[in-house]
């Protein structure tokens, strides 16, 4: 064994998510996409798995694994729903903030339902005016007495109307990123609303709206850290987020990937299948060498991150920048490969194709990843 | 060396431009490909209330007469807003206009012709089958045998946009097996598309949702003689005239594409703030930009470069076929580009930029693949054939 190689009990685990995919996630997501169905009762079956607390404390529910542990399991679920899988991700952020920087009154209130995923968790940083510019956020909370009286809105929040619990930054200070707290705010407390359901490209199986907030009262208990330091947590979450992104989308591409191949074998022109000419095997040597290569900066990058190494920031923004962006590019040429039936609903590229598109996107725009990197490097 | 456009083809443009604007807003479009159960017909009435299905069309059929430069002007200006929509005009006054004018008689130019022009006859088509796109002869499989008065017809079709709304369909069926070469023995007809025996099931897909392409079977379908276009067993020979004229149209829409694409990134990042200030400050936004710029540039130059080659008579095949490689992978990465400048808002369905790049990307796989497209370049320079 290399010490690339996985051991016993990552190989176990993902064993373990893998069949569970193929069994209860691969056969639906089709269906979830086109009816824009939330699954929740898989989600929960999830649960039962202990993967809506996989980096949570054993001591609190969670099976305490490491952020490379959760990168196999994001990535197996994410060969059936990258969308379902991203979900359980944001779930996962979440609950990780509860219990890692959470009093013990908050943890002991929310965790015991979100782990087994019976209730659900949405992260709320992003707001209409400010998604890279994030510490620009103005959703208010005012100290009152043991309550904090909380007033904004929060745009493109996965899980909106839906999830049972948000974890949201809400400014509690100063205009600058020190004045950002973490609260933890139930769906079902008098002036918290939702807008609409927001109709998007892709990640139709999970909901995704405005949450607004107006005067709604908090429990003072419910502060996740210290006052002004919601900032950084929300920042550490993404570390983890920014992972599970990165292997969502080698999941999905990989599975587009084996579409490719079984695609290219069985499709005949001009007397012989595809997969026979050179084009072919040269575009599918390139898609499994370029996620070979995203698998391996992930993999290194999680394990940084379970460690705790002072670099971690850098590589996970690196790994979640090359996964989600060369996932996209070796799923745009899996649907090539299928020629024009790829284009149709009836097979499963053209939905990772559409799904794929916004990792690019979220937990950080891959500009704001360069950012990041670029920041480090020339600090 | 000039690749402008005249005075008159400004004009004609700038009245397009006007009324697109006006009555064929990206709002509008948006919300019309998004319904994947219904046909556009509020663009289709406001086209024929405008009259533009008369382009192409001989004035003494009832149309505007014009050609290919002005097909072109048309297909970018409507693109610009529409996207793949602009097939609501295409399928019926470019293709379906294109292949009657060339091969019908007097007397079939004024039967359909006429009806056409005003918008009064839809047309959808029907040629590639289940089996194969770019190996469409060696998939086909739709035969018409001989009957009395006619043929009668059966088979399968997919890939027919329209299928349900239509009333004629442009159909290529194998009349003769017994041929030397595949090629030969093919017929085009014309048939009405609600002849007994003609069933259409829609096809989910991608993009160009609202388009209703489909699948079509033929079972025992009787087509009179006098709905068969041109010889009969001569069909392919009369179809490959008209390549040019389809990868031109398609540079023309996915260079409209990028006409909107375009004009949307560049008034969300004059807009859009963050850290202090609109995100077009930053350089390497600027830079997205510039790159789509420089794709719709190298896209328009290309396309006028063979438009004017095939309105001169000139051959071009070759270069018409670098064009709609060039023109649709410019199209489909300058809407992922697009998506990536606006963030969150690019991927919401709110806006365009998630349709330019849903709709464009099947043109990478037709009317021919791109890598055909690489094939036949190949052994126009010599080499020997690779498939």
């Amino acid at each position: 064994m290399s010490q690339f190689d996985l051991n016993d009990g990552q190989l176990a685990i993902r064993e373990m998510a893998r069949r569970f995919t193929a069994n209860a996630i691969t056969p639906h997501a089709g269906g979830w996409d086109e009816q824009h169905v939330f699954p929740r009762d898989t989600i929960r079956a999830a649960g039962a798995l202990g993967f809506g607390g996989i980096y949570v404390s054993e001591k609190a529910g969670g099976i305490g694994l490491g952020r490379l542990e959760s990168a196999l399991i994001m990535e197996a679920l994410a060969y059936g729903c990258p969308s379902t899988s991203a979900f359980i991700s944001i779930h996962n952020m979440s609950c990780w903030m509860i219990d890692r920087f959470g009093g013990q009154a908050v943890k002991d209130k929310y965790l015991p339902m979100l782990v087994p995923m019976e209730h659900v968790a949405s992260y709320c940083l992003t707001e209409a005016g400010s998604g890279s510019d994030a510490a620009a956020l103005k959703t208010k909370a005012v100290s009152d007495g043991d309550h904090y009286i909380v007033t904004g809105s929060k745009q493109f929040i996965s899980g909106g109307g839906e999830s049972e619990v948000y974890v949201t930054m809400v400014r509690t200070g100063g205009e600058d990123p020190k004045g950002i707290s973490c609260l933890v705010i139930e769906r079902d407390l008098p002036g918290v609303s939702f807008g609409a359901q927001e109709r998007k490209l892709g990640w139709h199986s999970q909901p995704t709206a405005q949450v607004n907030f107006d005067g709604v009262r908090v429990p003072a208990e419910n502060l996740v850290g210290a006052e002004g330091e919601g900032f950084r947590i929300a920042m550490m979450g993404l570390d983890g987020g920014r992972l599970n992104i990165g292997a969502c989308s080698l999941g999905g591409a990989q599975r587009c990937i084996d579409e490719a191949v079984q695609y290219t074998k069985d499709r005949k022109q001009f007397g012989q299948s595809i997969a026979d000419f050179q084009n072919t095997q040269f575009m599918l040597a390139d898609m499994q060498t370029e996620l070979e290569a995203a698998r391996a900066l992930l993999y290194a990058a999680a394990v940084k991150v379970t460690e705790d190494a002072p670099d971690k920031t850098r590589f996970a923004a690196m790994a979640k920048r090359f996964a989600t962006d060369t996932g996209s590019s070796v799923v745009d040429r899996a649907l090539q490969l299928h020629g024009g039936y790829g284009y149709l609903m009836d097979y499963p590229v053209e939905r990772f194709w559409r799904d794929l598109r916004v990792h690019s996107i979220l937990e950080g725009t891959n500009q704001v990843m360069r950012m990041i990197v670029a920041r480090d490097m020339l600090r | 060396m000039d690749f402008s456009l005249t005075e008159e083809q400004e004009a004609f443009r700038d009245v397009v431009r006007r009324w697109v604007d006006a009555e064929a807003p990206k709002d509008l479009m948006r919300q019309l490909e998004a319904d994947e159960e219904n046909y556009p017909f509020p663009l289709w009435d406001k086209l024929k209330a405008q009259g533009f299905f008369g382009i192409g069309i001989p004035e003494e059929f009832g149309g505007l007469g014009g050609d290919v430069m002005t097909q072109m002007i048309f297909a970018r200006e409507l693109a610009r807003t529409a996207g793949g929509l602009i097939w609501t005009w295409g399928v019926t006054s470019f293709a379906g206009a294109k292949s009657v004018g060339l091969y019908g008689t007097p007397e079939q130019k004024e039967r359909w012709l006429r009806p056409m022009a005003e918008g009064n006859l839809r047309v959808a088509i029907s040629v590639t089958e289940p089996d194969g796109g770019t190996d469409v002869l060696g998939a086909m499989k739709t035969n018409a045998v001989k009957v009395e008065g006619g043929w009668k017809v059966n088979g399968a079709k997919m890939w027919t946009t329209g299928a349900k709304v239509a009333d004629r369909l442009l159909l290529l069926a194998r009349t003769d097996k017994d041929v030397e070469k595949r090629h030969q023995g093919l017929t085009l007809f014309f048939a009405d598309a609600k002849s007994p025996g003609i069933t259409a099931s829609l096809l989910p897909k991608l993009g160009m949702r609202a388009m209703g392409s489909c699948s079509v079977t033929f079972d025992d379908v009787f087509i009179p003689d006098e709905d068969v276009l041109g010889t009969p067993g001569n069909a392919w020979y009369m179809m490959l005239p008209t390549l040019n004229n389809e990868r031109i149209m398609v540079g023309a829409q996915c260079l409209g594409a990028m006409d909107g694409i375009l004009e949307d990134a560049l008034a969300y990042v004059k807009e859009r703030k963050a850290f202090g200030g609109i995100i077009g400050r930053f350089q390497i936004l600027q830079h997205y930009i510039a790159d789509i710029a420089t794709w719709q540039k190298t896209t328009e130059l290309l396309l006028y470069y063979v438009a004017s080659l095939q309105a001169a008579g000139k051959q071009c095949g070759v270069e018409a076929n670098m064009l709609k490689m060039v023109a649709t992978e410019n199209a489909v990465k300058a809407a992922d580009l697009g998506i990536q400048i606006m963030g969150g808002m690019g991927y919401s369905a709110e806006t365009d930029m998630q349709r330019y790049w849903r709709d464009h990307r099947i043109l990478r796989m037709t009317p021919i693949s791109n890598e055909m497209v690489r094939n036949s370049i190949a052994e126009s320079l010599g080499l020997p054939r690779s498939f």
